[in-house]
């Protein structure tokens, strides 16, 4: 489920113009065998406009990997602030699977409400990761701004 | 061999004691027919025994109807046994409560029920083999209905509940199996809920039943999630998400009853980390990860 949202999180943001071009990374940090796994699938079978999407996966969020898009997981949630300004206003699109991490910087947090996944969003955090965002995006999510 | 010759001493010494009661000519001719039964040539018997259950004067004796109900079941058993509609059966049945009706003796009310017994475990049998040979539920039922209906002649008290749960179980087994292979035959999944519904009534707490039905919601569930597409809409995931809730915590009900009976079942530990993760439990899916993995349960 999580890989289905990150992967319709593309349609509602716009990448600067040098994260157009060569493969759309989702750079996964932690640890997460299905996601991985189903992301790879997704890979394969999808794309982000004309990019192929990459999936990489790190145990520890390393500064060096330049992606469109970062999803955290639990495990490394002390990372976010971290992963925030090393991406700041470099058009990364930062996810964290801990709910609340949109006050520690990430523009997306996932949620579970009534054991359904949902998600927080913050505009400002995306606005500041350097990402131009779409507003029907604002009505499909809980606005944490 | 033994039975037939203890039924046919029996069939003997009713007819001796009923000379008093017809007369010699038909006594002579049911006596025949006996010892043709006692041949094992019962085609030979059939006319003979046909004209002395006709005649006026052997027409209301029980020994003539009993010993008609025992020829025809040596013919039929060879031929009919395994078949649902058999007018060789319908004879037999309808020989043996006509011997009911004329108020038999012991000996030959216990040779009317063997007989009965013996007919009703057939169809028992029938039902069984159209169930899981034929995938036929509608004969199936109407031979388990008649092997109800010919226990009950034969025992007024026979208590059906353990038989029902056995046959039931296998209805729902049967045709929860075919649904989870096929989620779009959704006769197969009114037939097995049905059943269980069935077993239910009887013993709710049944282990196989509420498996297999947990089964069923958890399977639709999971075909859900494996049905929605990479590019579906935020929207429609969130109405299909409601679904895949629901099917889980109706999974969930059935498959913690299994579990609490026996917290090593595999396929119960199984169960529930899919229904945990599809409910978004994460604490609840790490447990029976856990107890998965402490079980040697493959997950994934």
């Amino acid at each position: 489920m999580k890989a289905i949202f990150l992967y319709n999180f593309t349609r509602y943001f716009e990448w600067p113009e040098n994260k157009k071009t060569g493969n759309f990374v989702v750079y996964i940090v932690g640890k997460n065998d299905n996601l991985i796994t189903e992301l790879k699938n997704l890979a394969s079978k999808k794309k982000v406009a004309a990019q192929d999407i990459e999936v990489k996966n790190t145990s520890a969020f390393d500064p060096a990997i330049s992606s469109q898009i970062i999803y955290l997981l639990s495990d490394v949630s002390s990372a976010i602030k971290d992963a925030v300004a090393k991406n700041k206003n470099k058009g990364t699109l930062v996810v964290a699977e801990n709910s609340g991490s949109c006050k520690l910087g990430s523009s997306i947090s996932f949620l579970i409400i009534e054991s359904k996944l949902k998600f927080e969003y913050s505009k400002n955090n995306a606005v500041k990761a350097g990402l131009k965002t779409n507003d029907d995006f604002k009505a499909l999510a809980i606005n944490v701004d | 061999m033994k039975e037939l010759r203890t039924i046919t001493r029996n069939l003997f010494l009713c007819l001796f004691s009923a000379c008093g009661l017809c007369g010699f000519a038909q006594i002579d001719k049911l006596n025949r027919a006996t010892q043709l039964l006692q041949a094992r040539t019962p085609d030979l018997a059939v006319p003979v025994i046909d004209s002395v259950v006709l005649h006026p004067e052997t027409k209301n004796d029980f020994v003539s109807w009993t010993t008609r109900g025992y020829i025809y079941y040596e013919i039929y058993k060879k031929t009919d046994k395994f078949r649902l509609n058999s007018s060789l059966r319908d004879t037999i049945i309808s020989s043996i409560k006509k011997s009911n009706s004329l108020k038999p003796d012991e000996v030959s009310l216990a040779n009317n029920k063997r007989l009965l017994s013996g007919l009703a475990n057939q169809y028992y049998n029938i039902a069984k083999v159209l169930l899981q040979d034929s995938l036929n539920d509608t004969r199936s039922a109407k031979a388990y209905n008649k092997c109800k209906e010919l226990s009950l002649i034969a025992k007024p008290d026979t208590n059906f509940a353990m038989r029902d749960v056995e046959y039931y179980v296998a209805v729902g087994s049967v045709f929860s199996n075919i649904f989870n292979n096929d989620n779009k035959n959704t006769k197969a999944h009114d037939i097995a809920k049905l059943a269980h519904l069935k077993v239910f009534d009887i013993d709710p707490d049944n282990a196989p039943a509420n498996m297999n039905m947990g089964l069923m919601y958890l399977n639709q569930g999971i075909n859900l999630v494996k049905s929605l597409d990479y590019g579906a809409d935020l929207s429609q995931i969130d109405a299909i998400q409601e679904n895949i809730v629901k099917l889980a915590k109706q999974s969930e009900q059935f498959i913690l009853k299994v579990y609490k009976k026996d917290n090593k079942n595999p396929k119960a530990v199984q169960a529930l980390y899919y229904i945990y993760r599809m409910l978004n439990d994460a604490a609840k899916q790490a447990e029976y990860q856990k107890k998965a993995k402490d079980l040697n349960i493959k997950l994934d």
